[in-house]
C-alpha cells in the first residue's frame, strides 16, 4: 500500500512543476480521501470539489482521473455527507472533463448514482445524483441507457424541486434521443415503464419540463416507427387525445369575432400578399 | 404555454400520426385543423394583433414541424398511375426507395389498402381539412422554405390536389396562383420537382375533364410540352426516366388529341382581336372590359403578346389624363379593375422572369454533421438552412499567400490564415511592421553583409486567427550566418503542402528547413530603427489578378471577384474559396504621388450619387436584356400604373375626385415571387457578406421598388448600407434562433461577431448644437455607435442618447436658425408647450429659400447647419435612433431621391401659397389677354412685384422689385416663384445636407424607400392607433411583482389612454428618452417596455409598520424609470386617480435630466 502511494506520489511530482500549486495538492487530497478517517475523507473530497470547481479543461489535462474516480465511486456508498460530497465531485468532474464519464461507468459509478434515485434515502444526495447524471448525459447518453439510468432518473421525479425536475427530464430526453442504437428488447422493456411518467410530465405547468418530456416522447415515437411498431402499443390513445386538446386549447381562448374576421380574410377572394 | 412547447407537441403529434392511424383519426376529429390553418395563414400574412402571431413559427424547424403535421394528417396518395408505375419495372421501385428521404412524397406502399378504407370512412373530414388548409398553404411562398420543408410542402400539395373536390379545385385555380406555381415547378431544374408537378397534373386530369382546359389555358400543358425538349442534367437517371414515363402516360391517357391547341384558349382568341385594335384608346378599354368580365390567364396574355401594346400605350400617353379617360369609360369599379390589371401583369411577370438565384454550398455543412452525434437535433435547420452553415463558413479562415511584386524589397512569399471578413487594411497593418523590418534589415545587409529574414511570426495582436506567417530564407542567405537571436522553429507537416503552392518566386529556395521565430523584442527594436529610416514612410497597395483593391474591401469579396464563378444550376460553389490558397499581390509604394493616383483610381471606380444612377440604369438594361422581353413590358406597365396610382390620390384642394380609393393597391404591386427571391438571397449570409448577390438584387429594389415589400427592402438596406460589422449584426438579429440553438449545444457563436464599438461622449445640455457639431465632426465616419451622456447627470446609455437626438432635433427647429419655412397660419393649432422660438409646420419641414443678399458668414452658417443636420439624420438611421423632427415629403424627395420637384410638391410644402398661385395662373389662362381677375380683383391691383412672396429681399429676376406683375407676365411670375422655392433657393442647403449625410454612409442607399417609409425610419410611428388597451398591454411586459392583470398595471394603461397627446409625448420621453415611438409602435420598443413594482423606499424616514402605512407610503412615492432598459417602476398605487396624479407629476416635472442611476 505504502509503495503504491509513493508511486502515485512520485507520479504526481513528475508533472507537478508544470502546474500550479493546486495540482501539487492532488496526491495529498487523494491520500486523504483514501484514509480510514471520515474527517480526513470529508476534507479531502471537499477540497477536491473546490479544486474542480475552479479548474478548466486545460488545467485538467494531467488530472489523474483513473485514480480519482474509483475513490469517488467507492465513497458513494459511505456516510450521507460523504455521499453528497462525492456526488458533487463527480458532477464537477464530468462538467470539466466530460470524458471521465467513461471511467465512472466502468467503475460502476452510474449504477451507484442510480441506486440513490431508486431508493431515496437522502433527498439532497438524490438531487445531486440527478445533476451528475444530467452532466453525463451531455456527452454519453448511450452509457446512461446501458446502465439503466433512464428508469432510475424518472422513477421519483415528482419528489424533487422544480429545478432538479427539469434536469431529470432533459436528461431523460437526451437518453431517449439515442434509443436507436439499442436492440428492440432493451428498448421496449425500458420505454414501457417510463412513458406514463413522461406523459404526465408533458402536461406539467413548467414549460421546460413539458418541452423536454415532449422531446423525449417524440424520440420514443420516432423510434417506434423505425422499429415498425405502432405508437399505440407504447402511448395510450387517451394521452394523445389529451395532447390534442392541449394544443387546441389555444384555439378556445381566442375571442370569437377575431376568429371569424381572420377566417374571412383568408378566403380566396382577397389574395393575400405579404 | 410557450411557442417552443407548442411546436414540440405538434412534432410529437405529427410523429404519432405518421405511425398510427388511430392517432391520425383523433387528430382529424379534433380542432387542430383550425388552429393550424390559422397559424399557417399568419405566416404568409400579417393580421396585425392576433393570438396566432405569438405562435407564428420563428425558426425553420417550426415551419417544418407545422407542415409535417399537416402532411401526416392527410392520408397518403395512392393513384392508379402510381401503382402502374411501381409495377412496371424494378428500376422504378428503386427510384422510389432511393428517394426514401423524400418518402413523404411517395407515401408508404405497404399500408395503401388500409389507407384507402380509412380514407373512405373519413372522407368528410379530409375534405374539410383540404378546404381549410389549401388557401393558407398556397400562400406560403414555396421558394422561401428551406429545402427539407419544401419536399414536405410538395407532399401536402399532392395530397390536397388529390383529395379536394372538383368544385373546390376549380375555384382554387381561378383564384389562386396555383397554376403559376406548377409552371414554376416545371421550369425548375430539379427533377424531383418536375416529377411532383407531373404527378399533380396527372391526378388533376384524372379527376375531371375540365382541368384539361384549365391547365391548357394556364400554360401548364405548354410547359409540359417544352419539357421533352429540355435536355438537362437531371439528378438521377432513373428519376429522369420516371419523368419521361409520366409525361408519356399523361399524354396517352388524358390528352389523346395531342398537345396545345390555341383554339381551346378562349382568352387568347379575344386578346388577339383586341391586340389588332391598338393603339386606339378603345382597345385599352376593351382590354379592361375583358379582364373584368372574363377570366384571362397570364399565359394567354403572354402568348398573345398584348403586353407590348399596352406598354407602348401607357408610355405614349404622356398625360395621365388620357389613361384616366380610357379608364373612366370602363364604368366598372375602377379600384377592382386596377387591381385586376396589376394582378395579371404580376402573374405574367412571375411566369416569365428568370432572375437568377444563387445558392452557396460549403464543405462546412457536411463537416459539422459528421461530427455531431445527435443527428436528431440536426434537423432541417442545420442541413438546409444556408444561414447557419454560411455563418460558420464565414468563421473559418482563408489561406492567403502574400506576394510582393517588387522583388527587391520583400522577396518572401508568406502564407497567412485570416478570416474572410477581414479587410485589406488589416493585412496592411499586418505587413507594415514586417516590411519595415525587412527594409531595415536590407539597409544593414549592405553594411554588415548579414542576411536576416523573418520567418515566422504570430499575428495575434492583429486579431488574426491561427495567423501564421511563413517564409524561408532565400537561396543567397542559406548557409550564411543566421542571426543567433532567432530560435529554431519547427515546421508543421500540414503546412508543408502549402509550401509547394508557394513556389512562384523563383528566387526562393524550397529546401530551407529552418524556420525561425522572431522574438517580439526584435520587432520592437527594429521598428524603432525603421522609423529613423528615410524609406520607412511608405504604403502598400494590394491587388488580385491585377485589380487594385480598396483598403476597405473584404478579402472574401476580393477573391470572389477575382475568380470566375463556377455555376451549375445557380449553385455558387464557394468551396474552393476555403480549400485553395489565394494569391494576394502587393506593392510597396514609397512615392506619395503614385499612392494618391492609385487612390484616385479606386475612388473613381466607386461610383456614388449621380454616377451610381447612371451605372444602375446601364446595369438594369443589361439585366432586362437577358430576360424575356415580356419582363421589361411587365415592369414598365407596373411602373406606369404605380405612377398613375400615386398621382391620382384624392386632392381636396384641387377638387380632384377620389379616383382609386383602395389603399391596398400598393400591396398588389408587390410581386410575391420576386420579393421572396430577394429575401431568399438575403438569407444567405455568405452571399450577403461577400456582397456577391446576383446583380438584379442590387438593381431592382432601386429601380422598381414597388415590387418589393417594405420588409424586404429594409432588410436589404440594413445588410448593405453600413459596414460589414453591422451587416453581420443585423443578420444575427434577424435569426434569433441561432443564439438559442447555440445556447443549447453550448457552442459559442460560430465566429466572433464583430463588435461595433461604442463611442461615448459627454456633452452639456446648454450647448447642444455646438457639442453636436464637434461630436459629429470628429466621429461621423467612425464606424462606432454614438452614445451620449450629459454633464452633471448620472444617466447613461440608451435614454440619454435618445434624449440627445430629441434635443438636437428640437434645436434645428428653432426659428432663429433660419433654416425652414414656417407656416404662420397654423401656429396656433400647435400645442401650447411648443415654445415661441420653434418652427411650426404641420406639413413637415422644408428649407427656407436662401437670401442671396445674406452676408457670407450668415449664409455659410445656415449651410453648415444643414450639413450637420445631414450628419445627424444619417447617424440616427445608422444607429437606429429616433429623431423628433418631421420633414416634408418634398424635402425627402429632393434630398434623398434627388428628384426635381414640380408645382404639385408645393402643395405639400405650403398649401396656402399653392392655392393662390394656382388662382393667379388660372385667371391668366381664362382671361385671354384681357385683364386677369383673381378673387374679384384685377391682377394689377394686387400690387405684386417680382419678388418672392414673404421675402421682400429676394428678387426673382434682376431688378424684380421694380417689375410689377401684370396679366401678361403673371404666368412667368408663378413659374419663377415655384422654381425659386423648390430648387434655386434651396439647392445649396440640400447639397449641404447630402454632403453631411454622405459622410456617414452614402445617401443613395436610402433611394430604395418611399418618402413615407423614410419618415417612419427617421421619426418613428406617430400614428395614434398605437394607443389602445390591447396594443399596450400586449406589448408591455410585467415583472418583479406585477403581472399583466395586476390592478396598478391596468390602471396605468387606462390612465395612459386618457392622456392628451402632449402628455403622451411626455410619457414616452420620460420612459424612453424619445417622445416618439419607433416604427412598429410599442411592440418595436427594444428592449421591451417593462413595468416593475417599485417597493417602498427603504431609506425613507418611516418604515412601514402596517398595511395602511405601506399604502400611504407607496401613494406618496413617484414612479421612476430606467430609460436604457425601458423599465418603468410603478409604485403600487391604491387607486387610479392617485396614479394619474403622481404619473402626471412625474412626467411633467421629471423631464430634462437623468438624475437616478
Amino acid at each position: 500500500m505504502r509503495s503504491i502511494l509513493r508511486h502515485l506520489g512520485s507520479g504526481f511530482e513528475v508533472f507537478a512543476p508544470q502546474f500550479s500549486e493546486e495540482t501539487s495538492r492532488l496526491p495529498s487530497l487523494l491520500n486523504m480521501m483514501q484514509s480510514e478517517d471520515t474527517g480526513d475523507q470529508m476534507t479531502g473530497v471537499s477540497e477536491l470539489c473546490e479544486y474542480l470547481s475552479i479548474s478548466s479543461e486545460d488545467s485538467m489535462i494531467m488530472f489523474p482521473v483513473d485514480q480519482v474516480v474509483p475513490v469517488l465511486v467507492e465513497l458513494l456508498t459511505s456516510s450521507p455527507d460523504l455521499m453528497l460530497l462525492s456526488c458533487r465531485a463527480i458532477t464537477l468532474l464530468v462538467d470539466v472533463r466530460p470524458s471521465s464519464a467513461k471511467q465512472i461507468s466502468e467503475q460502476g459509478g452510474i449504477e451507484a448514482l442510480c441506486n440513490k434515485l431508486v431508493c431515496i434515502e437522502y433527498i439532497d444526495v438524490a438531487e445531486q445524483s440527478i445533476q451528475a447524471l444530467g452532466k453525463i448525459s451531455g456527452s454519453y447518453p448511450e452509457i446512461l441507457f446501458e446502465r439503466g439510468a433512464l428508469n432510475a432518473i424518472l422513477s421519483f421525479v415528482d419528489f424533487f424541486q422544480i429545478g432538479i425536475q427539469r434536469i431529470a427530464v432533459s436528461t431523460a430526453a437526451k437518453i431517449c434521443s439515442v434509443l436507436g442504437a439499442f436492440t428492440d428488447e432493451e428498448v421496449s422493456v425500458c420505454v414501457g415503464s417510463i412513458v406514463p411518467t413522461l406523459e404526465q410530465l408533458m402536461f406539467s405547468a413548467d414549460n421546460k419540463i413539458s418541452l423536454s418530456a415532449c422531446e423525449a416522447l417524440t424520440s420514443i415515437s420516432l423510434n417506434c416507427k423505425h422499429r415498425g411498431k405502432s405508437v399505440e402499443s407504447v402511448m395510450g390513445l387517451d394521452f394523445l387525445q389529451q395532447a390534442i386538446q392541449k394544443v387546441c386549447f389555444i384555439f378556445y381562448i381566442i375571442p370569437i369575432d377575431t376568429e371569424s374576421t381572420m377566417r374571412g380574410s383568408c378566403r380566396w377572394n382577397n389574395r393575400i400578399r405579404p | 404555454m410557450k411557442p417552443c412547447v407548442f411546436y414540440a407537441m405538434l412534432g410529437l403529434l405529427s410523429e404519432c400520426a405518421t405511425s398510427s392511424q388511430q392517432a391520425c383519426m383523433l387528430l382529424l376529429e379534433s380542432n387542430v385543423i383550425q388552429v393550424i390553418s390559422n397559424i399557417v395563414a399568419s405566416v404568409s400574412n400579417n393580421f396585425g394583433e392576433s393570438i396566432y402571431n405569438s405562435l407564428k413559427p420563428r425558426d425553420p424547424d417550426d415551419t417544418h414541424t407545422l407542415l409535417s403535421l399537416i402532411d401526416s394528417m392527410l392520408p397518403a396518395v395512392v393513384t392508379h398511375d402510381l401503382k402502374v408505375f411501381k409495377s412496371r419495372s424494378k428500376q422504378f421501385l428503386k427510384v422510389l426507395s432511393s428517394l426514401e428521404t423524400h418518402s413523404t412524397i411517395f407515401g408508404s406502399s405497404e399500408k395503401k389498402e388500409e389507407v384507402r378504407e380509412f380514407l373512405i370512412e373519413n372522407h368528410p373530414k379530409v375534405d374539410f381539412l383540404c378546404s381549410e388548409l389549401a388557401c393558407p398553404i398556397l400562400n406560403m411562398e414555396f421558394v422561401s422554405l428551406p429545402p427539407k420543408t419544401r419536399s414536405c410542402y410538395l407532399s401536402i400539395m399532392d395530397k390536397l390536389l388529390f383529395y379536394s373536390s372538383v368544385e373546390y379545385l376549380s375555384e382554387m385555380f381561378s383564384q389562386s396562383p396555383i397554376a403559376a406555381f406548377m409552371i414554376r415547378l416545371l421550369q425548375s431544374s430539379d427533377c424531383l420537382w418536375i416529377f411532383c408537378c407531373l404527378k399533380f397534373a396527372s391526378s388533376l386530369l384524372q379527376k375531371d375533364k375540365k382541368f384539361k382546359v384549365i391547365l391548357l389555358r394556364e400554360g401548364v400543358l405548354n410547359e409540359m410540352e417544352k419539357l421533352s425538349d429540355r435536355k438537362e442534367l437531371f439528378a438521377t437517371d432513373a428519376l429522369k426516366e420516371a419523368c419521361t414515363w409520366l409525361t408519356g402516360r399523361i399524354r396517352v391517357c388524358y390528352l389523346p388529341d395531342g398537345g396545345v391547341r390555341e383554339d381551346d384558349m378562349e382568352g387568347l382568341v379575344y386578346l388577339r382581336k383586341i391586340k389588332e385594335k391598338f393603339p386606339k384608346s378603345e382597345a385599352f378599354k376593351d382590354f379592361l372590359d375583358l379582364i373584368m368580365d372574363h377570366s384571362v390567364s397570364a399565359f394567354e396574355v403572354y402568348r398573345s403578346g398584348i403586353m407590348e401594346e399596352i406598354y407602348s400605350f401607357l408610355s405614349n400617353s404622356t398625360d395621365e389624363c388620357e389613361f384616366l379617360e380610357a379608364w373612366m369609360k370602363q364604368n366598372k369599379n375602377p379600384d377592382e379593375c386596377l387591381e385586376r390589371l396589376i394582378d395579371i401583369v404580376q402573374d405574367l411577370l412571375m411566369t416569365c422572369e428568370h432572375f437568377p438565384v444563387y445558392s452557396t454550398t460549403t464543405h462546412y455543412m457536411y463537416m459539422r454533421t459528421q461530427n455531431t452525434r445527435n443527428r436528431n437535433r440536426l434537423s432541417a435547420r442545420e442541413l438546409a438552412d444556408p444561414f447557419d452553415s454560411g455563418l460558420k463558413a464565414l468563421a473559418s479562415p482563408l489561406r492567403i499567400r502574400l506576394c510582393c511584386l517588387d522583388k527587391d524589397i520583400y522577396t518572401n512569399a508568406t502564407t497567412i490564415m485570416i478570416e474572410p471578413l477581414a479587410t485589406v487594411s488589416q493585412i496592411q497593418a499586418y505587413l507594415k511592421p514586417r516590411i519595415k523590418q525587412m527594409l531595415n534589415a536590407q539597409s544593414r545587409e549592405t553594411e554588415k553583409n548579414d542576411h536576416v529574414r523573418i520567418t515566422r511570426s504570430r499575428a495575434r495582436t492583429l486579431g488574426f486567427r491561427d495567423g501564421m506567417g511563413k517564409s524561408r530564407p532565400d537561396s543567397a542567405s542559406k548557409g550564411t550566418q543566421v542571426d543567433q537571436k532567432f530560435r529554431k522553429g519547427r515546421i508543421e507537416n500540414d503546412r508543408a503542402e502549402c509550401r509547394d503552392d508557394n513556389d512562384l518566386n523563383a528566387s526562393l529556395s524550397f529546401e530551407g528547413e529552418e524556420c525561425q521565430e522572431l522574438g517580439s523584442l526584435g520587432i520592437v527594436n527594429r521598428n524603432d530603427e525603421g522609423q529613423k529610416n528615410e524609406r520607412s514612410d511608405f504604403s502598400i497597395s494590394f491587388s488580385v489578378n491585377g485589380v487594385v483593391l480598396d483598403s476597405s474591401t473584404t478579402l472574401l469579396k476580393a477573391f470572389l471577384d477575382g475568380q470566375p464563378r463556377v455555376m451549375e444550376n445557380g449553385l455558387l460553389d464557394l468551396k474552393h474559396i476555403w480549400t485553395e490558397s489565394h494569391q494576394l499581390d502587393f506593392r510597396v509604394i514609397f512615392d506619395v504621388k503614385s499612392l494618391m493616383e492609385s487612390r484616385n483610381e479606386i475612388s473613381a471606380s466607386i461610383a456614388l450619387g449621380e454616377d451610381n444612377s447612371v451605372k444602375m440604369d446601364r446595369e438594369s438594361d443589361k439585366i432586362l436584356s437577358q430576360e424575356d422581353v415580356q419582363v421589361r413590358f411587365a415592369l414598365g406597365i407596373l411602373q406606369a400604373l404605380e405612377k398613375i396610382w400615386m398621382f391620382s390620390k384624392p386632392d381636396k384642394l384641387l377638387d380632384r375626385p377620389e379616383f382609386f380609393s383602395n389603399p391596398s393597391i400598393k400591396n398588389h404591386l408587390v410581386n410575391n415571387k420576386v420579393c421572396s427571391k430577394l429575401i431568399r438571397q438575403l438569407k444567405d449570409p455568405l452571399l450577403v457578406c461577400s456582397r456577391a448577390l446576383p446583380t438584379w438584387c442590387s438593381i431592382l429594389p432601386y429601380k422598381s421598388k414597388f415590387l418589393f415589400s417594405y420588409e424586404s427592402r429594409s432588410m436589404y438596406f440594413r445588410y448593405h448600407a453600413f459596414g460589414l460589422g453591422r451587416t453581420v449584426l443585423a443578420i444575427l438579429e434577424d435569426a434569433p434562433w441561432l443564439s438559442y440553438a447555440n445556447a443549447e449545444s453550448q457552442d459559442s457563436l460560430p465566429f466572433a461577431a464583430p463588435r461595433i464599438s461604442r463611442q461615448k461622449v459627454r456633452i452639456s445640455r446648454s450647448h447642444i448644437l455646438e457639442s453636436a457639431r464637434k461630436v459629429f465632426g470628429r466621429y461621423a465616419n467612425a464606424d462606432s455607435r454614438l452614445e451620449v451622456e450629459f454633464y452633471g447627470e448620472v444617466g447613461s446609455g440608451l435614454g440619454p442618447t435618445l434624449e440627445f437626438y430629441t434635443l438636437l432635433s428640437r434645436e434645428f427647429q428653432r426659428k432663429s436658425m433660419n433654416m425652414w419655412r414656417s407656416d404662420i397660419n397654423s401656429r396656433f393649432d400647435q400645442n401650447e408647450e411648443v415654445d415661441e422660438d420653434s418652427i411650426a409646420s404641420p406639413q413637415g419641414l422644408f428649407p427656407q429659400p436662401l437670401d442671396p443678399k445674406l452676408s457670407d458668414s450668415d449664409a455659410s452658417c445656415i449651410i453648415n447647419n444643414f450639413s450637420l443636420l445631414g450628419h445627424m439624420v444619417a447617424k440616427a438611421i445608422q444607429d437606429g435612433r429616433l429623431l423628433d423632427i418631421h420633414f416634408s415629403r418634398a424635402f425627402y424627395k429632393l434630398a434623398i431621391h434627388g428628384e426635381s420637384l414640380d408645382a404639385q410638391d408645393l402643395l405639400d410644402i405650403d398649401p396656402e401659397l399653392f392655392k393662390s398661385l394656382i388662382e393667379i395662373q388660372n385667371s391668366t389662362l381664362q382671361s385671354d389677354g384681357s385683364q386677369a381677375v383673381v378673387n374679384g380683383v384685377h391682377i394689377d391691383d394686387l400690387c405684386l412685384t417680382f419678388v418672392l412672396p414673404g421675402h421682400e429681399m429676394i428678387e426673382l429676376c434682376p431688378g424684380g422689385g421694380e417689375i410689377s406683375v401684370t396679366s401678361e407676365n403673371a404666368y412667368e411670375y408663378v413659374d419663377r416663384v415655384i422654381e425659386y422655392i423648390l430648387s434655386t433657393g434651396v439647392g445649396k442647403q440640400i447639397e449641404a445636407f447630402r454632403e453631411g449625410f454622405n459622410k456617414v454612409f452614402p445617401i443613395h442607399h436610402l433611394e430604395i424607400f418611399y418618402e413615407d417609409e423614410i419618415d417612419l425610419m427617421v421619426c418613428g410611428d406617430v400614428s395614434s392607433n398605437q394607443w389602445t388597451f390591447e396594443t399596450i398591454s400586449s406589448a408591455m411586459r410585467c415583472d418583479h411583482g406585477y403581472s399583466s392583470d395586476s390592478g396598478p398595471v391596468i390602471n396605468l394603461i387606462k390612465v395612459l389612454l386618457e392622456l392628451d397627446s402632449q402628455d403622451k409625448r411626455r410619457f414616452l420621453k420620460f420612459v424612453t428618452g424619445s417622445p416618439r415611438l419607433p416604427a412598429g409602435g410599442f411592440l418595436a420598443l427594444n428592449p421591451r417596455l417593462t413595468i416593475v413594482r417599485k417597493g417602498p423606499d427603504s431609506s425613507g424616514p418611516i418604515s412601514p409598520k402596517s398595511g395602511e402605512d405601506a399604502r400611504k407610503l407607496s401613494d406618496n412615492d413617484l414612479p421612476s424609470v430606467m430609460t436604457c432598459a425601458n423599465y418603468f417602476k410603478l409604485p403600487p398605487y391604491s387607486s387610479k386617480d392617485i396614479l394619474k396624479n403622481r404619473l402626471l407629476f412625474a412626467i411633467r416635472e421629471g423631464q430634462g435630466s437623468f438624475d437616478l442611476s
